[in-house]
This record gives structure tokens, C-alpha cells and sequence, in this order.
């Protein structure tokens, strides 16, 4: 059974946080039996809400904004339409983006039903993928319409996107009498497309190819915003007959990318949604003209703003900032603010749905966040500047911060600084990269108690700038509410522009594949068979509505947890692993704690805990303490709240001992990522964790903690660095030329080939025998590829046969086929159930077999760790040939570098 | 080692094809009951993508069907506004409202007619060449319902917006469907155009009525169609040539009708009947 992902639907009870005192959040009730997954939300004058949905209706929503949201009365208005991610309302006419047309709706006959639907244009092509959606609906001053409009999704990756009809990656703006006009290009996923008050169209992105993170552009016409799918539909392109490349960065992407405004902070935003602006002249309302953003897979609203630092050639383009606004709301992708003429305009509607992708629960419906009357204690603003402490302060900048209330004592806070940019390349997404630690300080501002200075020392343009502060309060105690932003910086105040970008141009990996290779993923397929455990159950899993502080099971295969028995025992790999890169999900109830313990020894702490901005060594992401020593706190809260699908990613550098024994090199954690967010960088491991064992060893388990509470983990796998092990030598001898089939003798009617020096098997079942048939004592080795649904094993001591299965031990070669035992069994006799590597992909692949005292001993490598080890002590086989397996037609098996040596 | 077709029955093969199935990815858990859209008492248009209507026919990005609460849909192509042909039956299941979306609308009725095999070619011409039809939108009144599109010459000039109702009819024993075009010219001069409303068949002969002139059809399955128009047949003499021709003036409205009728006898009760053609 399978546990590389989490439910989709996993249930988060609203549990009550700190952001309730201030922000409340309730939930309209839609007719029953009817499920609202809402793509466009708009108003009609008299405050009607008007909603569009994925399912292709339109809802009226008379009385919203009721005390009571019970009271809110949904009315269907029209149904039968292909999706409607946007809607607008003008003049109290309805207009909605489906996928294939801009419609216009209209109740001709009053009778509160849509009865007649005008298509102002379908000037966009549609392929067929089911990835083409179309987003909108913004409307600017001369009422032309704004529509933005997803790339495909082809093989060889989901996620691969491609622009096969026009105009797929763009932005399109349609006059009121429909004329479509191709606006701006190098969109990717863009969910969200909105115009500020100051008439500037924004369009949010998701991360993936060509795609950091996810961003928000704004965007100008004939602006190319960096996907490269979309230029197709570039004059250039078209009349040159050329394609865009999906792999070489285009001239574009060098010369004229337009860059994003504000890059999301992964760990708040996976898939952003629309903006909404905060327009009040209410003088007490903290947020005026700021904007909301939608975010759907963790469920939250975001909050910031924009503005133009003045460079030494004058302003930049538009940078800003971003915060979390409100938590724990659901899978928002669409926010909207009643008009500013509603009083008291004190609710923000979020427009939920999550079907296909995953999010934070409920998955669909519409939430309202209420303004309470208790103030918060918030960055209200932030402007970047040259700093200016005590005159002009060449090298430094500053962030100046004005707060939703006076300042107590800035002397008792800490501030802390992080700059860091992206990859940008055809690779899913990018880590933080170049994250760099500068020197800040927290300044008062004379005669000024709600502002503050952070005097920072460093900071580099093209990069994101990240400020945490710890123990920073209001002066009537509050503590601040959300202590972390993040700021793009494109451009600095006062130096000269750059023509960098965050998302920095860098050589792609080699190539689509090398993303699987060399992992082991040890709870794919039977996700036990590989671990030592007891009270272990591979079931689904969502927080206890009842109980948060429990998970609730229910049968299923995409999580494991600790819950099948009162006192269960830690998850502890049976494969152990030297230096390695290691990749975990994990999911916490609320107060949960768990932990990764690398070799069984060094722990990661998973943990559940209330931050208020202080971080420490009982947080999540951080080094436990070891006997003796604390531990180390993560460089930034990357947690995001119980319920929440977490990955961590770990690389290791396990400590060398000499030839007695004696270690001479400590262990070091290379880098820890929760989320894609840098927890830790070269930590040297100067002894085992407090929880872990205490002697220190060249090769340890994986132990993944369940003594400490409910936790549920997926996907765990684990990279051996150095598997590429050296060819040629240490007494290894070639039995396969690259070239020819000399040596080797096939059997039946298989097709062996030699295809650019790999071995290839095709076609009905054969074997292919080594013609030496005395090996009896020896290792033989290879670099193995088998395809999807293919069937393969490496045999040794095997007897040639004219027709059929032979005889010997085989190592089986299988990654999907329907057979249960997987690569790395020895077939038959000790059996891998686990799906341990991914079909066409590349592995290093080595069968020992040796006679023993106590039997034949075969031991079976799978990128040099051992997986399986097995003796026979009926002794079956004795010398033999090695034999190459072509289980069926429909399977391909790939061989290269073939090579043996003796073994004592 | 032994495949498992040497060692398993078909049905343990399909256990185990079920099994592996569920080791994938969990699928969305939507009731097929919530993604079945139904019909009422009222017309319900809905838009999607279609799968091919027959075989050889071509699937079609952008589509719609009209269900009629008498239980025919009818299925129309969009990027050129053509008729595909009727369905009897259910109405549809939105695959889309599954997993992520995007996918094919699944018409469930029995296709009961089709234009042309599915892959109907231009209804509407001009000195011989077809005209372009633009997409104009959709209406539901009472119990009528329709499209609307814009003709259109090759280089773009509208020349009528025409909008199309559709309606199940019968006569007698005999039932089919009439599509009523209303023509609002455009001001860009006197227009003569062609309607082409092809059958399937070979024109066995012409039958005036008080109100409409028919064209009988004897199909290759044996079967017969009633071809009625409120305009005079230009010519009948083959199946390409089944057409009408239509005289428009500037700023001036027209209206025609082409009823459709299947017919399994081509009798004295029938041609009695065609006088008499009324909605259901």
C-alpha cells in the first residue's frame, strides 16, 4: 500500500488561536446537499453577494453580512456553465470567466433565474487538458475585462506546462465589446488576478516549472513574467515557427523578465489565490489600502502592500511586503470585500475550494473574517529606506515599521534578519537559496511610540528580505501578533538599479528524470516491510474534530501513524545508511511532538507548539539538546499548525571513524528544509541527542520518533550520497562491451539489443545467460533501469534453459508490475514488498553471493545499501551463469555496466 | 518469475488488478449521484467539452448541450455553432466536478439523430463559399431554448445575427425536432443566402403542405425523413443539394423553420400527418 501523500481532505477543527481575539471567522451556511466550491465572488448594490463556482453555477447570497450566518439566504441563480473562476458585477449585471468564454448573464424576464447568456468572447484557445483554466474577472476604468490563463499540464512531469493553443500562459484584456487583446505572457498558474485601487492589474502565480515560488507580478502590458510556455503566442515566436524551449532559459528570461512585486514565503503560500484592497476612510481602521491575499493550501489570508523605492535613477518598479493575516480559514482562492459604501465594512468573504489540489479543510463553502472590536497588535506598515539613525549611514538600510499600537520596550525584543533568492530554472519549484544572516538592530523612533526602525547592515538588492522578531510587545503588554514579514527587495533606495532578479537564472539539473534517482523510498508500496515497529497502522488520517490534540484514523493508505496501540514503539528503518539526504511528511495533532532521528542518534524535533516569536530548542525544525548541550533553534518558525501536511528534507554527513574506531569527524547536518525553508546550515553534531543512542557509528538507522504522542508521517525516503559507486576497480571486471552481445547467450525469442552502450531487453520472455557458467563465489553489479509496468531480475548461479523460467537465485527487478515482490527481492525466497525505486529510473544495482558455513548467503544492494540478506541453508544452487531477465512483452529492461569481481 | 497470467484465473487477475489499483493515489470522493445533472421542468443548457458523438466523429473543446424536459438534448459544437445531432434519455454526468477537473461532459442519453454522421459541414453559404458562425450566447424562454451566433463572410463582416431555437416535435406516429432560425440582418445591403439542411438519404420526392414543404428521404436503414421548411426547397436533386435560399434586407428580420421527422413508413397516414406537426 501506497503512502507517498496524505488525504486530501484533511479535517482541521478551527482551533481557537490568537488571531480569534481579533479577527473572528464563521462560515455561511449553503442550502443542504449543495456544495459551493467558489471561484468568483462579486456584490450587486443593494449587497447582495454574488458567487460564481467551479461546478459551473452562480449563487445569490441575500443578507451576507447577517449577525447570524444562518441567516444568509442562497439562491440559485444559474447553472450549466463550465467552470467560473471570476465573476465581476457592474451595474449590477453579472459577468463570469468560464473556462471556455467570457459570458455576460441576465435575468431578462425578472423571475431571479439567469435565462439568457451572451458570449462576449471566446477569443483563447482550448486544448483539451484539463489543466487549462481560465481566472478573472477584473475590470478596469474603461470597463475592458482582465483574464489570465493557465498552461497546460503535459508529460513527461504533471507539472510540466506547456502551451499548445493560444493563448495559454497569458494575460488577456477584452474590451466591453469583446475584442481580445493578448496583454502580458510567462504566466504559468495564475490563480489570481486582481486591479488595485490604483488601477494596477496584479496577477498571483503558483510555484512549479519556471516558478520559485509563488509569486505576485504586477503586471504591465507586453511584460513577460518568466514562463517560457507561453511565447509561442509571441509574434517572434510564431513567425519564426519556433517553440519555446522547456528546459534552456529563453533570451526573455535574460533580458526583459519582468520581476515579481513580492515573492510568497513557501511556508505561507503554495497556491495563492486573488487580492482584494482594503478601501475604507474609516481613520481608525488599521489596514486602509492594504491588500488581502487568498491562500488555499494553508488555508489563510495573507496582508501587505507595495510601494517604489527611490533609486539613484529614480523609482523602481513596484516591491513590497507580505504578513499572515488570518489563519485557519479554509482553502481560500478568492477574497472580496463588500463595497466601500457597506457599513460597517468590517468582513472580508473568502471564496473556498480545494477539489483536485488538497488544502486546509472546510474544502469548499464561503468563510467571513469579522473585525472584532478588540485592536491588534500588528505591523501596520512597512517602507524600505536608506537608514538614517544618526545622519546618512553609507551600507545600511532600513525597514520602517509603523505599528497598530504604542511600543513597550524595545530593548527587551530581538530582531532577526534573512535574505536569500531562488533558482530559477525548468525544475518544480526552488529552495531557498544563498540564505544569508545580516546583522540588524531595533531602533525607537523619537517622539514616535507606534514606529520602529530595523537597522540592517548588508542587504542586497534581488534578494527577500525575512525579519523576525522575538519578544517584541505593544506598551500595554499585547505581543505581537504576527512577528515575521517578508519584503522583496528588487531594487535598494539610493544605489543604482539592478538588473537582477530573485529568482536567479542557474544550470537546470541534467536532466527530468534525475529528480527519482538514487532514492530509496522506503514506505512506498507495503510501507512497513522496511522498518522494525509495533503499533504502527498504515490508515488515513485528519485531526480529531472532537479532540485536536488526537489524530483520527480511518482506514486507508496514505499515512502512517503511532496510533494502533497505547504505548508504541519508534518507526526504525531496517536498511541503515551512512551520509544521506533524507525526506519526511509529517503531520502533528495540535501539542503534538515527534522527531527524526538521523543514525538512530541526532534528532530533528517535530513539534506542535504555540509560537509567539521565540523560538527554542523544543520548536519545530530544531536540534534537540544532547547529554550536556542545548540544542539549536531553527533559523526561522517554518511550522505551519497541527493538521498540516509538513516535508522535511535533511542532508547528513555522518561522522568518520579510523581504523579502531576512534571517530574523527563529527557528524554535521548539511542543511535542514522544512517546507523548502532553511531550518540549518553545516551544524556539526558534536554527540547524539539526548533521546537517541548513545554510542556514535559510520552507518545508522532512520528512526522516525512515535514514543511522544500521535504523530502521522508519508513519504519517506532517503538519498545515499556517494552511491555512484567507482567502476573498474577494486577488482571489478566488465562482462558486457557496451557494444556487443560477446559473452553472453540469449534464450527464446527476446529481443536484446545495444543501444548507445546499454543493454536493452524488449519483447516476449527471454533470457540472456553468461556464457562463463562457474561463478559461484562473486558480486556482480549494474546501473538498472526497468519501465513502467516492467518485469526484470538479475540472476545468479543460474542454469541455462532453452524455454521457460530458469533456475538460480534472481534478484528480482520490478517497480510497478502487479507481481508484489519488488526490486530487491530474492524471488521466492525473501521477499522486498516495499516499491523501494521509482520505474525508469536508474539504479545501482549489486547481488553478493558466497557460500558460508551456515549456507549460501546472497546479500542484495540497491544503491549501495544493503536491502535484503538472506542464507540458504538448503543450499539450491550451486556454480551457475549470471542470467539477465525479459519477463514479457510490454516490459523494457535496461543494463549498463555490468560488472563482477570474487568474493572471498 | 511466472507471470500471473500462468498462474492466476481471470478473476483473480482482476482481484488483483482492483488491489493494485487501490495502492495508487486516493481518488476524490464525489457520489457519482452528486455529478449527475438532471432535467426538470424547465430547458437546462450546459456548457463542456464533448466527447465524439459517433464513431469517426471528433471530440470538441468547447460544446453544449440543450436538455429538453421532454428528455431529448440537444448537442451542439460550438467553435462554429453546429448542430451535432439529438439524444434521448438521461441528460449528463459532469466528469469535471471530479478530482481536478476539466474533462469531458458525458452525455447519457442515446443518440437518437446525428447531423451528417456527427461532423456536420456549414449550414450556411454564400456565392458558394461558407460562412464563418461566431458564438453569440445562449437563451432559455419558457420552454424554448437556443443558441445564438453571428453570420459572419470569410473576412469577417457580420452579415445577420440568427438566433436558433430548438424544439421536439411529432405528427402523428411520427416524432422528431424543429429548429426555428430567426434572422436579424445587418445593414450591409441585400443578402441571398443558401441553408443547407442535409438529411441522410436519397430525395424520393417533394409534399407541399398549408404551412411547410417537405422533402422525403429514404434512408439506408430503411427508415424515412421528413424534411420540412416554411421556405421553398431550392433543389433536391441529391443530398448535397437539400437547401434553401434566404433573401435578407437590411435592418429587416426573417424567420424560417426546418422540422425534422423519422418516419419508419412513408404512407397516406403519414403525409396526412405533416400537416399537423405540433410541439411536445
Amino acid at each position: 500500500m501506497m503512502t507517498h501523500l496524505f488525504s486530501l481532505t484533511l479535517a482541521l477543527l478551527q482551533a481557537p488561536t490568537a488571531e480569534d481575539t481579533y479577527y473572528e471567522v464563521d462560515y455561511l451556511t449553503p442550502p443542504e446537499g449543495q456544495t459551493l466550491e467558489v471561484g468568483g465572488i462579486g456584490f450587486l448594490s443593494d449587497g447582495t453577494l454574488v458567487c460564481s463556482t467551479r461546478r459551473g453555477q452562480v449563487w445569490m447570497v441575500e443578507n451576507p453580512r447577517a449577525k447570524n450566518p444562518g441567516d444568509a439566504r442562497f439562491r440559485l441563480f444559474a447553472e450549466g456553465l463550465w467552470e467560473g473562476l471570476g465573476l465581476n458585477v457592474i451595474d449590477d449585471e453579472l459577468y463570469v470567466v468560464q473556462r471556455g468564454e467570457l459570458s455576460r448573464l441576465s435575468d431578462t424576464n425578472l423571475d431571479g433565474t439567469c435565462d439568457r447568456i451572451d458570449t462576449l468572447s471566446d477569443g483563447w484557445g482550448l486544448s483539451g487538458n484539463y489543466h487549462e483554466f481560465a481566472y478573472g474577472l477584473p475590470v478596469d476604468e474603461a470597463g475592458n475585462f482582465y483574464v489570465s490563463l493557465n498552461v497546460g499540464f503535459l508529460s513527461p512531469k504533471w507539472w510540466l506546462g506547456a502551451s499548445n493553443v493560444p493563448y495559454r500562459g497569458w494575460t488577456l484584456q477584452i474590451t466591453p465589446e469583446g475584442e481580445v487583446h493578448p496583454f502580458a505572457y510567462g504566466f504559468r498558474s495564475p490563480c489570481g488576478i486582481s486591479i488595485s485601487p490604483q488601477a494596477e492589474l496584479f496577477v498571483t502565480d503558483n510555484q512549479g516549472d519556471w516558478m520559485a515560488a509563488s509569486p505576485v507580478f504586477h503586471v504591465e502590458e507586453g511584460g513577460f513574467y518568466g514562463h517560457p510556455a507561453s511565447l509561442n503566442w509571441t509574434p517572434e515566436y510564431l513567425e519564426s515557427r519556433t517553440l519555446a524551449s522547456q528546459t534552456v532559459p529563453s533570451a526573455h528570461a535574460q533580458d526583459g523578465r519582468r520581476p515579481a512585486a513580492i515573492w510568497l514565503p513557501y511556508k505561507w503560500s503554495r497556491s495563492p489565490g486573488n487580492m482584494a484592497w482594503r478601501e475604507t476612510d474609516d481613520e481608525d481602521d488599521p489596514f486602509p489600502g492594504q491588500f488581502f491575499l487568498a491562500e488555499l493550501t494553508n488555508g489563510m489570508v495573507l496582508r501587505g502592500d507595495f510601494e517604489r523605492v527611490e533609486t539613484s535613477q529614480g523609482p523602481s518598479e513596484l516591491q513590497g511586503w507580505v504578513v499572515p493575516f488570518r489563519r485557519r480559514i479554509g482553502s481560500v482562492v478568492r477574497v472580496a470585500f463588500p463595497p466601500p459604501s457597506s457599513r460597517p465594512n468590517d468582513m472580508l468573504f473568502c471564496g473556498l475550494t480545494n477539489r483536485g489540489w488538497g488544502g486546509l479543510p472546510p474544502a469548499d463553502g464561503l468563510a467571513r473574517i469579522r473585525w472584532s472590536d478588540a485592536k491588534p497588535f500588528e505591523i501596520q506598515n512597512i517602507e524600505l529606506r536608506q537608514a538614517q539613525v544618526s545622519g546618512n549611514t553609507p551600507g545600511k538600510h532600513a525597514f520602517a515599521l509603523r505599528f497598530t499600537k504604542p511600543l513597550g520596550r524595545i530593548d527587551r525584543a530581538e530582531v532577526r534578519v534573512v535574505q536569500y533568492d531562488y533558482d530559477y530554472w525548468w525544475e518544480y519549484g526552488s529552495p531557498e537559496r544563498e540564505t544569508t544572516e545580516l546583522a540588524a538592530s531595533l531602533v525607537e523612533v523619537p517622539n514616535s511610540a507606534e514606529r520602529a526602525l530595523v537597522i540592517i547592515d548588508g542587504m542586497e538588492a534581488a534578494r527577500v528580505t525575512r525579519v523576525l522578531f522575538s519578544g517584541l510587545k505593544a506598551s500595554d503588554g499585547t505581543p505581537l501578533l504576527h512577528s515575521e514579514f517578508a519584503y522583496t527587495v528588487n531594487q535598494l533606495p539610493g544605489a543604482p538599479p539592478t538588473s537582477s532578479h530573485v529568482a536567479k537564472i542557474v544550470p537546470p539539473p541534467p536532466a527530468r528524470e534525475s529528480d527519482e534517482e538514487g532514492w530509496l523510498r522506503l514506505t512506498w508500496g507495503d510501507a512497513t516491510d522496511r522498518w522494525h515497529h509495533d503499533g504502527w497502522e498504515l490508515v488515513d488520517a485528519e485531526l480529531d474534530p472532537d479532540d485536536p490534540t488526537r489524530l483520527k484514523t480511518t482506514p486507508g493508505v496514505n499515512a502512517l501513524t503511532n496510533t494502533a496501540s497505547r504505548e508504541p514503539s519508534n518507526f526504525v528503518s531496517k536498511p541503515v545508511f551512512g551520509d544521506a539526504q533524507v525526506h519526511v511528511e509529517f503531520m502533528l495533532p495540535k501539542g503534538g511532538r515527534s522527531g527524526v532521528l538521523l543514525h538512530g542518534r541526532y534528532e530533528i524535533v517535530l513539534a506542535d507548539l504555540e509560537s509567539s516569536g521565540d523560538l527554542t530548542d523544543a520548536h519545530c525544525g530544531a536540534l534537540a539538546p544532547s547529554a550536556g548541550r542545548k540544542g539549536v533553534t531553527p533559523a526561522t518558525d517554518a511550522y505551519r499548525g497541527p493538521g498540516l501536511l509538513h516535508e522535511l528534507d535533511l542532508e547528513f554527513r555522518a561522522p568518520r571513524f579510523d581504523e579502531h574506531g576512534n571517530k574523527t569527524q563529527d557528524a554535521v547536518l548539511l542543511r535542514a528544509m522544512l517546507d523548502d525553508t532553511l531550518l540549518h546550515e553545516n551544524v556539526r553534531l558534536i554527540g547524539p541527542s539526548s533521546s537517541g543512542r548513545v554510542d556514535e557509528v559510520a552507518e545508522g538507522p532512520l528512526v522516525l520518533r512515535g514514543d511522544s504522542g500521535p504523530v502521522a508521517f508519508g513519504n519517506v525516503r532517503v538519498r545515499p550520497i556517494q552511491t555512484q559507486e567507482p567502476h573498474s576497480d577494486e577488482g571489478w571486471t566488465p562482462i558486457f562491451d557496451g557494444e556487443t552481445l560477446e559473452g553472453w547467450l540469449p534464450n527464446e525469442e527476446g529481443l536484446w539489443s545495444i543501444q548507445d552502450g546499454i543493454l536493452v531487453g524488449e519483447g516476449p520472455r527471454s533470457h540472456l545467460f553468461s556464457e562463463r557458467n562457474d561463478y559461484r563465489n562473486f558480486e556482480v553489479r549494474a546501473r538498472v533501469k526497468i519501465s513502467d509496468g516492467g518485469n526484470s531480475g538479475l540472476y545468479v548461479r543460474a542454469q541455462y534453459i532453452e524455454a521457460g523460467w530458469p533456475k538460480g537465485y534472481e534478484a528480482q527487478i520490478n517497480s510497478s508490475f502487479a507481481d508484489p515482490q519488488k526490486t530487491a527481492s530474492l524471488y521466492d525466497l525473501s521477499l522486498v514488498t516495499t516499491h523501494l525505486i521509482a520505474s525508469d529510473t536508474w539504479f545501482e544495482y549489486r547481488v553478493k553471493c558466497t557460500d558460508t558455513d551456515a549456507g549460501t548467503r546472497i546479500q542484495v544492494f540497491v544503491n549501495g545499501i544493503r536491502i535484503n540478506d538472506f542464507v540458504d541453508t538448503e543450499r539450491r544452487f550451486g556454480e551457475g551463469s549470471i542470467a539477465l531477465q525479459q519477463h514479457h512483452d510490454g516490459s523494457v529492461i535496461e543494463f549498463e555496466r555490468i560488472e563482477v569481481r570474487d568474493a572471498p | 518469475m511466472p507471470g500471473f497470467d500462468l498462474s492466476l484465473s481471470e478473476k483473480e487477475r482482476q482481484a488483483l488488478a482492483e488491489y493494485v489499483i487501490t495502492l495508487g493515489p486516493p481518488l476524490p470522493q464525489v457520489e457519482r449521484s452528486d455529478t449527475i445533472m438532471e432535467l426538470g421542468e424547465d430547458p437546462v443548457i450546459v456548457r463542456g467539452m464533448l466527447p465524439p458523438i459517433a464513431s469517426g466523429a471528433t471530440a470538441h473543446t468547447r460544446g453544449l448541450l440543450i436538455g429538453m424536459p421532454s428528455g431529448m438534448s440537444f448537442e451542439y459544437r460550438l467553435d462554429d455553432v453546429r448542430l451535432l445531432g439529438l439524444r434521448q434519455g438521461d441528460f449528463c454526468e459532469r466528469t469535471d466536478w471530479v478530482g481536478r477537473g476539466g474533462t469531458e461532459l458525458k452525455p447519457l442519453g442515446q443518440v437518437v439523430h446525428l447531423m451528417e454522421n456527427g461532423d456536420p459541414r456549414p449550414m450556411f453559404w454564400r456565392d458558394s463559399k461558407a460562412l464563418e458562425t461566431r458564438m453569440l450566447g445562449t437563451w432559455v424562454r419558457g420552454p424554448e431554448a437556443g443558441v445564438r451566433y453571428r453570420l459572419r463572410t470569410e473576412a469577417g463582416g457580420a452579415l445577420a445575427d440568427v438566433e436558433e431555437s430548438v424544439r421536439v416535435v411529432s405528427a402523428d406516429i411520427v416524432t422528431g425536432f424543429r429548429r426555428s432560425l430567426r434572422f436579424d440582418w445587418t445593414n450591409t445591403g441585400e443578402i441571398d443566402l443558401r441553408v443547407r439542411h442535409p438529411g441522410e438519404g436519397r430525395p424520393i420526392g417533394f409534399f407541399p403542405t398549408d404551412r411547410l414543404e417537405w422533402v422525403i428521404l429514404r434512408r439506408e436503414d430503411g427508415f424515412y425523413e421528413c424534411r420540412g421548411s416554411s421556405e421553398t426547397w431550392k433543389e433536391a436533386s441529391s443530398l448535397e443539394r437539400i437547401e434553401l435560399s434566404l433573401q435578407g434586407s437590411p435592418g429587416s428580420r426573417s424567420q424560417i423553420e426546418l422540422i425534422t421527422l423519422i418516419s419508419p413508413e412513408w404512407s397516406q397516414r403519414i403525409r396526412n400527418s405533416l400537416s399537423e406537426v405540433h410541439d411536445r
